[in-house]
């Protein structure tokens, strides 16, 4: 039995380095294809002179070949190389900017998950009311207003009409305000959503009659047999959100000056800054992973009968 | 028992309050403002030499860090005043003695000396073709092959050649004075650059990559106290967040207006744009090696076809010009103000394709869209008033300028000239000379250009000079074209109404003292 289960980790493990380096290969590919990264590096101002002397310092005038085994080489190692741009090590540039996505992530999928599961629950509870109608346009508006509008909106309500927090930057806690409801606002739509139909579902079912019929209280009955039995799609939902939060950072971090890794990741692809982009790349790929590994474990808590599945298995 | 003006409680007191009015100089330093300046993109790299700080992004905030043995007075008819230097004698052709302003201490309180600008200028740093900053010197001091020590106060600057602008250059890129100790001190050229030493009237001392820098006063600056305690330069990518953080207060000075967002801005009594004209060249840069533009009939046509009148009448509300080819009034003599602006002829142009024998064959245009303020707009209204004239052009929109240079297939693309210095030695010769960026890549070659061009560096006679530049300005404009001047570059900077404050001819942000106050 534990020889299996070693052997279903180790499984998981190899594919989630071959994934790791999938990604690593195609996007050194991409990179090496999408133009020249000492062009790209020093601008159309650059003349053959300044462009030799960049590519000898940073290694590029060697062989694609060449670059891409060195690169392999240095993963193997543990070694990202240094950021073509801020000549500084990738890694130590990259984790740099990891706290503060974390912090803004963190806090939008919080802001999320604090708006969305009531909201998700009232419209389920209010099902073909006016109630519901009210809380899924809000839903549907959540989901379909574009980021970056989103924040420009909000920069006009609550920096210009009434001054309440800054546009730009990540020095105070006031600065987070204004990216965590741009990117919580969508999350929280889509959680909403996902709760509202996985309710709708349980509540219909044959146990919950049967549990209404013995006249426990409302509440009792959302809160101790409903949600716990919808919590597995919403549980899904929420692990891509927290995998997909550095893309999803992306544009809120560049818009509002926010200084985290997708703010990071939008300038070293501009400028083919490879080793960082790798280095993102790959810690987004990872978070992926582990998110993954983390919600096969919550759905064994959160359902039992599916670990008995797989202990079976 | 006060019994006279001095006690002992007296003698006390003073001697316990002599460390706060010791304090007090700084403390009223301390009342100075300071500001944010929000900028589309800023480089940490702030070595004047490296590689990285040739955008006119670096620029702007290299302007409050060095100062320069020399610097332009635009006010004087574009002439190199005293900055570090106090005077640049020549000795004979090749020679010249530069006598260094006494006094002036770096951002570490440490005395400029001889030895700081040699090595400045020297091996290490510049000359050597392993040096750091090889390639930016190549681009404007190629020239000088020795800068030797006289005394503490004396540089001997030897040339490989006569220099007909040598004060100029002293004005010009990469001319910033750096601290030798200093420089020797940091582990690495990178290491260095993220925290130089120089003269300048501000000094770094923070920065991180992707956010900001910030650099506070420097009170011992040789020019006198500097009129902002810090500037914080904010990278803020997105124009629309930039002038939402204006009018939210968070920035005083935003960078890279759209002209369509002037009106926008002074909507509000708060705040204005400044800025507009400047001597830098907005161009387009053809391909002679794609098989239509090899005919020059062809260049010439598409340069008869735009309307650059109309262009910055729609597009630019009339706030720049249209240079007299490229060229400008700061060239002094060798300026020809009688030179037309850029035609604008189709019929001609119809009657040139017709010489040329186009058939409407495709020619790829490449552009990245948002590099250059208004760039997309602009390429749509010129390949519109192409398709009047029978060229058919196709836009091809490139995330890079990896992409827009790659030779594979190019036609032309948009580009600009900048001119850091008042002569065409830093613009024409440098971006489209024989060793320029232009022919480098293999854009074009004209082998009269070359020849004069040899001149324009070498000759110290301003006839001479002059006589070879407007026959150079009839090759590019002319007769065998390799691209075309749009218009000038416009740069428009939102503000505060109440920040008194102008850009630079050069479109770079100067706050020594003087250049702003508030009313």
């Amino acid at each position: 039995m534990i020889t299996r289960y070693v052997t279903f980790v180790a499984l998981k493990i190899g594919r989630a380095l071959l994934t790791l380096l999938v990604i690593a290969t195609l996007t050194f590919m991409v990179l090496q294809m999408a133009g020249d990264p000492v062009t790209v590096l020093l601008g159309p101002d650059a003349t053959d002179e300044m462009i030799r002397g960049f590519s000898e310092r940073l290694g590029l005038d060697r062989s694609i070949a060449a670059q891409y085994g060195l690169y392999l080489a240095n993963i193997v190692r543990g070694e990202f190389g240094m950021s073509f741009l801020h000549a500084r090590d990738a890694l130590d540039l990259v984790m740099g900017h990891v706290s503060a996505t974390l912090l803004l992530s963190g806090t939008a999928l919080l802001l999320a998950l604090a708006i969305g599961l009531p909201l998700g629950a009232y419209a389920a509870i209010r099902h073909g009311g006016t109630g519901d109608t009210i809380a899924m346009t809000f839903a549907v508006l959540g989901y379909c207003i574009p980021n970056f509008f989103l924040a420009i909106l909000l920069m006009l309500l609550l920096s210009i009409q009434w001054p309440l927090f800054p546009t730009a930057g990540g020095e105070t806690l006031r600065h987070l305000v204004l990216p965590a409801i741009t990117l919580g606002t969508s999350a929280a739509a889509i959680i909403a959503r996902f709760t509202r139909s996985a309710l709708l579902e349980v509540l219909g079912s044959r146990y919950m009659v049967a549990a209404r019929s013995r006249r426990i209280a409302p509440w009792r009955l959302l809160v101790h047999h409903a949600l716990p039995n919808a919590a597995i799609p919403v549980v899904t939902v929420v692990g891509f959100m927290v995998g997909g939060m550095i893309s999803g950072s992306i544009i809120v971090e560049s818009v509002f000056a926010w200084p985290g890794i997708g703010n990071l990741l939008v300038n070293s692809v501009a400028n083919r800054d490879i080793p960082v982009v790798q280095v993102i790349v790959l810690l987004s790929g990872a978070t992926m992973v582990v998110t993954n590994l983390v919600i096969d474990i919550l759905y064994g808590w959160l359902d039992p009968r599916i670990g008995r599945r797989r202990h079976a298995a | 028992m006060a019994s006279g003006f001095i006690t002992r409680r007296g003698v006390l007191g003073a001697g316990a309050a002599l460390p706060l009015i010791m304090k007090m100089g700084p403390a009223l330093a301390q009342e100075r403002p300071s500001i944010t300046v929000a900028m589309q993109e800023i480089r940490t790299e702030m070595d004047p030499l490296h590689p990285r700080a040739i955008a006119l992004t670096a620029f702007r905030v290299l302007e409050s860090i060095y100062d320069k043995p020399l610097r332009i007075d635009y006010d004087a008819g574009g002439e190199p005043v005293p900055a570090l230097a106090e005077r640049i004698e020549q000795v004979d052709d090749t020679t010249h003695l530069m006598t260094l302003r006494r006094g002036v201490l770096f951002h570490d309180g440490s005395e400029m000396r001889a030895e700081d600008v040699a090595f400045t200028f020297g091996s290490e740093r510049m000359r050597n073709e392993d040096a750091p900053g090889y390639g930016v010197g190549q681009q404007s001091l190629a020239l000088i092959s020795d800068v030797e020590v006289v005394d503490d106060y004396t540089v001997r600057i030897t040339t490989s050649a006569p220099d007909p602008i040598f004060q100029r250059r002293w004005a010009g890129v990469g001319t910033g004075i750096i601290s030798r100790a200093a420089y020797e001190a940091a582990d690495d050229f990178e290491t260095w650059a993220r925290n130089p030493i120089a003269a300048g009237p501000y000094k770094v001392v923070d920065m991180r990559e992707n956010d900001f820098i910030l650099l506070e006063a420097h009170d011992d600056y040789w020019g006198g106290m500097p009129p902002l305690q810090s500037i914080r330069f904010q990278m803020v990518s997105e124009l629309s967040a930039r002038i939402a953080g204006l009018r939210a207060g968070d920035f005083d000075i935003i960078t890279t207006v759209s002209p369509d967002q002037i009106e926008t801005i002074e909507a509000n009594a708060g705040f204005d744009v400044v800025g507009g004209d400047n001597m830098h060249f907005r161009t387009l840069a053809y391909d002679v090696n794609h098989p239509v533009l090899a005919d020059p009939r062809v260049r010439q046509a598409m340069n008869l076809a735009i309307d650059r009148e109309l262009i910055v009448e729609s597009l630019w509300s009339n706030r720049i010009s249209i240079p007299r080819c490229h060229q400008n009034p700061g060239y002094g003599p060798l300026y020809d103000a009688s030179r037309a602006i850029p035609a604008y002829d189709p019929d001609r142009a119809r009657q040139l394709l017709q010489e040329a024998g186009y058939s409407g064959e495709l020619i790829p245009f490449r552009t990245v869209g948002s590099f250059y303020t208004a760039e997309l707009a602009t390429t749509q209204v010129l390949v519109e008033m192409w398709r009047a004239v029978g060229l058919n052009i196709e836009i091809q929109v490139k995330e890079n300028w990896g992409q827009v240079l790659d030779p594979v297939g190019r036609g032309f693309n948009n580009s600009s000239d900048g001119t850091y210095y008042p002569d065409p030695l830093a613009s024409l010769w440098t971006r489209w000379g024989e060793t320029g960026a232009f022919q480098s890549r293999g854009y074009w070659s004209n082998e009269e250009f070359n020849q004069l061009g040899k001149t324009l560096v070498s000759s110290t006679d301003q006839q001479e000079r002059r006589d070879a530049f407007q026959r150079m300005l009839d090759i590019w404009c002319n007769e065998d074209p390799p691209g075309t001047v749009l218009h000038s570059l416009g740069e428009f900077f939102g503000k505060r109404a109440d920040i008194i404050w102008e850009p630079t001819q050069t479109a770079l942000l100067d706050f020594r003292p003087g250049a702003i106050s508030f009313s």
